[in-house]
């Protein structure tokens, strides 16, 4: 990119920014990569002894449904239902959600944005230097998880397929980068962090309800469409839905943008 | 310094009825203010009088409500980006990267300036003169140690126009008086500077002009010496021998004339505008001594707000 922004070349500061939030995010992605490595570990190491523990025939048909429960004798389906089904689509936002919630909110809340702003930096650099790292912090998150399930299966001879387990992973980025971009824009708009922070948590906890109630309920399956967990899909078990996850990026991309031209308006006041 | 660009003939700062309201009772209003290249211009005013907003407006921080404000001859607005390229800014409240140390800090800005090595060298002489210490997590720098990385980063680049907002918070006496230096030494070398303060010693010091605001207005734009010769004198004159009451009475009833009082043969008061007619009264007597000081800009300051609530 080398177009100028009212003379001075954007290429100058968008690299500079974006390489200075990764450094300063490096050691939440090194205790996020971490904690999910024993997370997803265990989830696969304890399956041996659920699957024999559990009859999913006592389970009814609906519950089934909502939480993608088939056959608790495949770990893909048992994958499918608990880590990719509940555990890391509540839990992964959240990486993204606690870093761009504080881009312009936190920052104007702790004072940092006025020494930051009074260089030759564009706002809509914030915006898009701080997405950039998140998302890709958030795809390595995503690979750390796809080969720590396949390699902790194949150690205890568990049948999974990497592509089973990768695809899985990765469908997990549209869904987290949406709410990242939520918070974003949440964080260009309101002046207290804790709002840009609470909201989108809320709204990730609302979505997944409104998906589950919409598959316990087909009366009301057409609120599903409302929420971001229904264009996630079950990659693991059907492949990664690739309209659904392009319903969630062009999302991400429409508060990213969203989230610029707010900024761009406000008064900053610290 | 960088070689002048775009607007260089322009003021350094000009503003045009600029105006920023947030409710009721705050901000500024209408303020129209010049200043010119290459002068150390003391923005001077109580905490809450509309320094902050006004500097913040300057900075494009803040939107005008109404009015429109120049910096090197661009919009604040619409060339914001470009502004501050060419300038050095200081907030008055700030936080810092708590992990990084000031050197990260300089390093970082150096980058997005693009400003070279050249300023990083300029950074670590600076901070020796302010005796700062570049290498120590943020996190564990003192309010006035933080004040001087903050002063560091706005004047490491050399640029056209320094802006800093209440820059003396936190410094020890001694400190202060290497950082006025170093701004006159900025102002030498072609650099405008456009500070605020509320300690009026400091800008008497070394600005060549000040801006006097209250309440969100500003009252008066002058140089600290055409400030004081335009106020009010403390005037003392002793007599030789008794004073009949008669001249004491003319004295006393001079126009300007105020805080009159006769301790035995000598007369104190202060007197405001020309002081011919008090010495032609005096020169017909035998006076002693004769001492007309002019007062320390800090009464001056506030008799303009006396002036004003009255």
């Amino acid at each position: 990119m080398r177009a100028s922004f009212r003379g001075v070349s954007t290429r100058s500061t968008l690299w500079p920014y974006t390489r200075f939030q990764y450094g300063a995010h490096r050691k939440n992605a090194i205790l996020w990569t971490i904690g999910l490595t024993i997370y997803c570990g265990l989830i696969v190491a304890i399956y041996p002894s659920v699957s024999d523990a559990i009859d999913i025939s006592l389970i009814p048909e609906n519950l089934r449904a909502a939480f993608n429960i088939n056959d608790f004798t495949q770990l893909a389906s048992f994958l499918s239902s608990e880590l990719f089904g509940v555990i890391l689509p509540l839990l992964l936002p959240f990486f993204g959600i606690i870093i761009l919630s504080n881009v312009v909110a936190g920052a104007e809340e702790r004072g940092r944005l006025d020494m930051l702003l009074g260089n030759p930096i564009p706002r809509v650099h914030l915006i898009v230097g701080s997405f950039a790292v998140v998302a890709t912090y958030l795809l390595m998150l995503a690979g750390v998880i796809g080969v720590v399930v396949w390699i902790v299966a194949n150690l205890l001879d568990l049948e999974l397929a990497a592509r089973q387990s990768m695809r899985a992973a990765f469908a997990l980025w549209p869904l987290t980068l949406a709410f990242g971009a939520l918070a974003l824009a949440m964080s260009s708009v309101v002046r207290q962090r804790a709002v840009a922070l609470g909201v989108p948590a809320a709204v990730v906890f609302l979505m997944y309800l409104i998906n589950v109630i919409g598959k316990l309920a087909p009366s009301v399956s057409g609120v599903r469409f409302m929420s971001a967990h229904h264009y996630y899909g079950t990659a693991i078990t059907e492949g990664i839905w690739w309209a659904g996850a392009l319903v969630l990026l062009v999302a991400s991309a429409a508060l990213v943008t969203f989230a610029a031209v707010a900024f761009n308006r406000r008064d900053i006041y610290a | 310094m960088p070689a002048p660009s775009k607007g260089s003939f322009a003021p350094a700062i000009q503003t045009f009825e600029l105006t920023k309201t947030y409710g009721a009772n705050r901000g500024i209003r209408n303020v129209s203010l010049t200043v010119e290249r290459g002068e150390i211009f003391g923005f001077l005013g109580p905490n809450g009088a509309g320094k902050s907003t006004t500097l913040r407006t300057l900075l494009g921080f803040l939107k005008p409500t109404s009015g429109r404000a120049e910096v090197l001859g661009l919009d604040v607005l619409a060339h914001s980006v470009e502004i501050h390229r060419r300038l050095g800014n200081l907030p008055s409240e700030f936080s810092l990267e708590d992990r990084m140390t000031g050197f990260e800090l300089i390093r970082f800005h150096t980058r997005l300036r693009r400003s070279g090595t050249e300023s990083l060298k300029r950074a670590r002489d600076l901070a020796e003169r302010l005796d700062a210490n570049l290498e120590m997590p943020m996190r564990r720098l003192s309010r006035g140690n933080k004040q001087k990385i903050g002063i560091i980063q706005a004047l490491f680049h050399e640029p056209e126009l320094i802006v800093l907002d209440e820059p003396t918070n936190g410094l020890d006496p001694l400190m202060q008086d290497v950082f006025l230096l170093i701004l006159q030494e900025a102002r030498d070398r072609g650099q405008t500077v456009f500070f605020s303060s509320h300690v009026l010693s400091e800008v008497e010091r070394v600005a060549d002009r000040v801006g006097i605001i209250r309440e969100g207005e500003l009252v008066a734009v002058d140089d600290p010496n055409a400030l004081t010769r335009r106020a009010f004198r403390y005037v003392r004159i002793q007599f030789e021998g008794p004073l009949d009451s008669g001249i004491v009475q003319e004295i006393a009833s001079l126009p300007g004339v105020d805080r009159f009082e006769r301790h035995g043969t000598t007369l104190t008061f202060t007197i405001g505008g020309s002081m011919h007619e008090l010495l032609q009264l005096a020169t017909q007597r035998c006076v002693i001594s004769f001492d007309a000081e002019r007062p320390p800009l800090e009464e001056l300051f506030l008799s303009y707000y006396e002036d004003d609530s009255e």
